[in-house]
């Protein structure tokens, strides 16, 4: 049984059943215990009177002693009567409420047991897998009912999903193509012998351009892979990962005259190595991006017993902690980071993306003094194999 | 060298072929895969520049590959993932580059494509991922 004991339909249902049927029961004897009552008290004045019909007490001065002890035994037989019927009336009353609670206790988990299983498959998709379906059997009933109308809402939403990634993907494979084209052209055009060094410029900027839309639509591919499910599982150690992106961002680091730090430790996950790759460039690029002379780029990873961490904080502007979620958002950009036109406006929105495909997640936090701590926790797997 | 170079893109194919050639390659071009099959039939082209989208590439790929011509077949596609990258090698092609690319990239591997094979520096499988 899924959810806590105050929040069961079925706890509740019993509860309230076996109180009813108590109440009821109660009734029912208290009215049997009247009715009884009076029938006896009747019964015992008509058999007594009957008795003494034939003596007439004015004449006869011992009727009036036989009537007083009649009365005494009337009183004695009731008592008993009403104790009696009060004992075990109230035990079989008793008895019969806790069969009877127990079976609405069996009843009432036969007839949630298919909702529970509507819960608990809701919970799976939840955990972004689109492709199970409820598939209740039997006969036509109201859960049932539910259950299939559940069932079309998730072939609905996955079809919906699945057009959305391919859309994606399709766009940014059309769009692709005449950058390649272009690219192909400009690199040719450039090396002709005779190229003007007008045209060398024109060409040169227009390779950066080029190179702008090249990554903005990788960030865009990123964005739509990390989305759905990741199907490329293996062991990977964020700190190996981590290393290799700060790498490749020494130089750039160098250029902008901020300071790298790297405290890594081991940190293994299990997930799709290349998304990993770009959630960590993506972090420690935009660390040195953002980020004015002079700071530091400080990249963590270590490892707690259940979860992986990777840590990347960065001096550079101010931030206010209202202006965190915007961060994360696709193609938005705080105002006074718009100031380098070099990134997609991708960049977190594809951090979180990638993290939260892998069952982990996400968090920005300002910091006082300028710049940004951004937290990645993932679901920590076994040591990757050496 | 000879190098056959095959894009639907005919601006593609004609800009390749011009960058080759300003390199000294010897360049033919062909815009789809029959054209291309018909240029191989011919013969004397050292390496084959394979720009066709997956599934005519693929064709075409597979069937130079069958006919052991020796042409040395370098795929260029669009949006390589690992798995694309994967696909294209189990065809048979000799080597792959992800559009776009940088030219000077695409000159270097036809080069090395075009050399005489040298067995001793190929990697072996024991030192692939």
């Amino acid at each position: 049984m899924t959810g806590s004991w105050r929040g069961s339909l079925r706890v509740r249902h019993t509860l309230l059943f076996g109180l009813m049927f108590l109440l009821a029961g109660s009734v029912v004897l208290g009215g049997v215990m009247i009715l009884v009552h009076n029938t006896m008290d009747y019964s015992l004045s008509v058999v007594f009177a009957r008795k003494l019909e034939k003596y007439s007490p004015s004449t006869e001065p011992w009727v009036a002693n036989v009537v007083s002890a009649d009365e005494v035994s009337k009183q004695v037989i009731m008592a008993s009567m009403r104790d009696n019927l009060l004992v075990k009336g109230g035990l079989t009353l008793l008895a019969v409420c806790v069969a009877a609670t127990a079976g609405v206790w069996w009843l009432s988990g036969r007839l949630l047991r298919p909702l529970n299983m509507i819960t608990e498959t809701a919970h799976r998709i939840a955990g972004r897998t689109l492709h199970r379906r409820i598939e209740l059997a039997g006969p036509p009933s109201e859960v049932k009912s539910l259950a299939d109308s559940f069932d079309s809402m998730l072939d609905r939403l996955d079809e919906a999903f699945a057009g959305q990634g391919r859309f994606i993907a399709n766009a940014a494979h059309e769009l692709k193509t005449p950058i390649a084209l272009n690219r192909t052209l400009l690199d040719v055009a450039m090396a002709r012998p005779d190229s003007s060094p007008q045209v060398l410029r024109l060409g040169e900027n227009l390779l950066a351009v080029n190179q702008r839309h090249e990554r903005l639509i990788d960030s865009l591919l990123t964005l739509a892979r990390a989305d759905e499910a990741v199907t490329d599982r293996r062991p990977v150690d964020l700190a190996q990962l981590a290393g290799h992106a700060l790498d490749v961002a020494a130089k750039a680091a160098a250029q902008q005259r901020v300071q790298v730090q790297a405290q890594l430790e081991e940190a293994p996950v299990v997930g799709d190595p290349t998304l990993l790759e770009q959630l960590i460039r993506n972090l420690v690029d935009n660390a040195v991006r953002y980020n004015h002379a002079h700071g530091f780029v400080r990249v963590q990873t270590l490892a707690e017993p259940r979860q992986a961490e990777l840590i990347v904080t960065n001096t550079g502007a101010l931030i206010s902690p209202a202006e965190v979620p915007v961060l994360f958002e696709p193609f938005r950009r705080l105002t006074d980071r718009v100031g380098s036109a070099r990134g997609s406006g991708l960049g977190l929105s594809i951090v979180r993306a990638v993290a939260q495909a892998h069952g982990g997640d996400a968090l920005a936090i300002p910091r006082p003094d300028g710049g940004l701590s951004v937290r990645v926790i993932l679901p920590r797997g076994d040591a990757p194999r050496a | 060298m000879r190098v056959l170079v095959v894009d639907d893109e005919e601006l593609m194919a004609a800009a390749i072929a011009e960058g080759l050639r300003q390199r000294a390659f010897a360049v033919d071009t062909a815009h789809d895969g029959a054209g291309a099959l018909d240029k191989l039939a011919a013969g004397g082209y050292d390496v084959l520049i394979l720009g066709l989208p997956w599934a005519h590439g693929a064709e075409v790929c597979r069937r130079v590959v069958a006919a052991g011509t020796g042409v040395r077949v370098l795929m260029l596609t669009v949006f390589v993932s690992a798995a694309d990258r994967a696909a294209g090698l189990s065809l048979g092609a000799d080597d792959h580059l992800a559009k776009p690319f940088a030219f000077a990239e695409l000159v270097a591997r036809v080069r090395a494509l075009g050399q005489p094979e040298r067995p001793e520096v190929r990697l072996g499988p024991q030192l692939l991922p």
